[in-house]
């Protein structure tokens, strides 16, 4: 039996993944090459904004450490397959995403220890760390200039239009949100939010609560590291500044934050918003980040559901998230 | 190598004042303040102080003006947010700390750079030590004697501490609990205006990029020093300076660069990791 709902979402899915191509060759005036490259920038933001959103929405951590772990994908996919030994592009995001967890492990080993302010410098510390040092250094990107990276092949068929690329963007995309759909619903994805909500509550019905943290920093590395090689593939060129602090990793919680922590299409909501609000409002490009920064400020001190509370509150119905049994705090762990 | 050691207590004492500021706040609000580097940037950049021509004028004007904008911060934002929620405190100073930097990198986008520092000083064992290091050095040993008497001989500087340890104690005792804090916010904002004006002559350079290094020394000082005392910053902004140039010292030919910047912040995050609840703080809750 086919639940009709299902259905629905499976033809979304589709439409959104074989359009761009077949729009960019038949109807190039509506979808342009640079129009292909800003909608794919923003599906790679969604999707790593969506690795945030593990950490900060199941397990209630903050995280400034997501766009380095990012970063750490990049360069794992780049470096094995621009140099050395040039695997599939495939290969390439496995590895990543294996780096990208391991990087997260880290993360969660401090995490399991810390909590707000003093997590947030940690993670802060180790962002900054790499983006200063390790991503600049001459064996990985050749100092400041940084590294060339390939689009991927099929055989003779090379993903060289933006267009092309855009539908592997969005199938990674929504590889991350159906495979956190399963984990939310799983025994360790409850642990893990039982584990966020109330360390003690969770600790009492016999849920490790230090380990659950870990265990969502490692997740959400594997996640970050997917998502930042796909973002590196896409841009051909991979910089220690793409992935700093201050780009990336800064922005990455705040899209989070201001997505609404609970609920992960209202994350890939503000995401895609982030790189296209700007553009259709013809603000310039650098001035994009300070729409971001006063919502953040706004939601953090008036309104913390985010855009996904805003809409709550709009239409008196939760579009983004189904309604929950049991309404819990949406503060981040104190 | 003592070269290099003189160097760092040299460049630590500003890394000091840095941590002087971040202690100011975390003392009253129990936060690090994740914008300080920015505010301390903007105030600098706006008021124009790096200017010979404006001396002393325009580093007056830094001071005024990082203090307002903390003090602002803390009115209009941070006291909103109720005070057993840090974790919300922390993520709205990154979020002053984005548009304070979008703000600087659309108005003066490239980093700036700053005559050397004076050619005239005093050479101690072959370290040429500028007069504005000597005058930062006496700077920030003033203030850190300033603060500790202000916290522990007066009834105002126990009442910034007491404000945040117990909230409703000290509105039943009639603290006025909310220009106390602003005024703690203030001085962390005029400390980092001050330390960011001693800090880019040395380094040279100033701009946006530039505030979030500096903000990171500040806390790393900040933990290093233990949090609690204003000679703790100084003893910890000293540290962090001679832990940055003497790696920088063996590390200069490595082909990873900012090797320095990445030992100092393992060393952070490991003290961090060992003493969660801070270095000289009592037992965890």
């Amino acid at each position: 039996m086919i639940d009709p709902h299902r259905l629905g979402k499976w033809f979304v899915f589709l439409v959104v993944t074989i359009s761009p191509p077949l729009l960019s060759r038949w109807a190039p005036g509506v979808l342009s090459e640079s129009t292909a490259l800003t909608l794919g920038v923003a599906t790679c933001f969604a999707a790593m904004a969506v690795s945030t959103y593990v950490v900060v929405g199941h397990a209630r951590r903050i995280s400034l450490g997501h766009g380095a772990l990012a970063g750490l994908g990049a360069f794992t996919s780049g470096v094995l397959t621009a140099r050395g030994p040039q695997v599939a592009f495939v290969t390439g995001l496995v590895a990543a995403a294996a780096v990208g967890a391991a990087g997260g492990l880290l993360l969660g080993l401090v995490a399991k220890r810390l909590r707000g302010t003093w997590l947030a410098v940690a993670t802060l510390a180790f962002s900054f760390a790499l983006d200063q040092s390790l991503f600049r250094a001459r064996f990985l990107s050749q100092g400041a200039p940084g590294l060339d990276v390939p689009r991927p092949r099929i055989g003779s068929f090379v993903f060289s239009l933006n267009a092309d690329y855009l539908s592997i963007a969005v199938l990674v995309l929504a590889l991350l949100l159906w495979s956190d759909a399963h984990i939310k619903g799983s025994d360790i994805g409850r642990a893990i939010r039982a584990a966020g909500e109330t360390s003690l509550g969770a600790q009492a019905v016999g849920v490790n609560a230090e380990r659950m943290i870990a265990h969502a920093f490692v997740i959400s590395g594997a996640y970050a590291g997917l998502s930042g090689a796909t973002f590196g593939h896409l841009l051909g060129h991979v910089r220690a500044e793409t992935f700093s602090y201050d780009l990336l990793s800064l922005p990455l919680l705040a899209i989070v934050v201001v997505g609404g922590m609970r609920s992960r299409f209202g994350v890939v909501l503000a995401a895609l918003g982030y790189v296209l609000l700007p553009r259709a409002l013809g603000v310039a490009a650098t001035w994009g980040p300070a729409i971001l920064a006063v919502s953040l400020i706004l939601v953090v001190s008036l309104n913390r559901d985010g855009i996904d509370g805003l809409l709550m509150h709009l239409y008196g119905v939760r579009l983004l998230t189904p309604p929950r049994k049991f309404r819990c705090c949406t503060k981040l762990a104190r | 190598m003592i070269r290099s050691l003189v160097a760092g207590v040299a460049e630590g004492s500003i890394y000091g004042l840095l941590g002087l500021g971040i202690i100011v706040i975390h003392r009253n609000s129990r936060i690090f303040n994740l914008a300080h580097g920015h505010i301390g940037t903007l105030a600098v950049l706006s008021a124009g102080a790096l200017d010979p021509k404006m001396w002393p004028w325009g580093a007056v004007f830094a001071v005024i003006i990082g203090g307002v904008v903390a003090a602002g911060f803390f009115r209009i934002v941070i006291e909103r947010i109720e005070a057993d929620d840090p974790s919300s405190m922390t993520v709205a100073t990154l979020g002053l700390s984005l548009l304070l930097f979008v703000i600087m990198v659309n108005v003066r986008p490239s980093a700036s750079v700053v005559p050397s520092p004076m050619a005239s000083g005093v050479g101690i064992f072959g370290y040429q030590v500028s007069s504005s290091q000597l005058l930062a050095f006496a700077t920030t040993v003033l203030i850190s004697i300033a603060l500790s008497l202000f916290f522990d001989r007066t009834k105002l500087g126990l009442a910034t501490a007491g404000v945040s340890l117990d909230q409703t104690a000290a509105q039943m005792v009639g603290l006025p609990v909310r220009w106390i804090s602003a005024l703690s916010w203030a001085g962390g904002g005029a400390i980092a205006a001050a330390a960011v004006l001693f800090a880019a002559p040395v380094l040279g350079v100033i701009g946006p990029a530039f505030s979030t290094g500096m903000m990171v020394r500040g806390v790393a000082a900040a933990i290093v020093g233990g949090l609690e005392r204003p000679f703790g910053a100084l003893m910890g902004g000293v540290a962090v300076g001679v832990i940055d140039s003497v790696v920088g010292h063996f590390t200069v030919a490595s082909s990873i660069p900012g090797l320095s910047t990445f030992i100092l912040l393992t060393v952070v995050v490991t003290i961090i990791w060992l003493r969660p609840q801070g270095l000289l703080a009592a037992a965890p809750r």
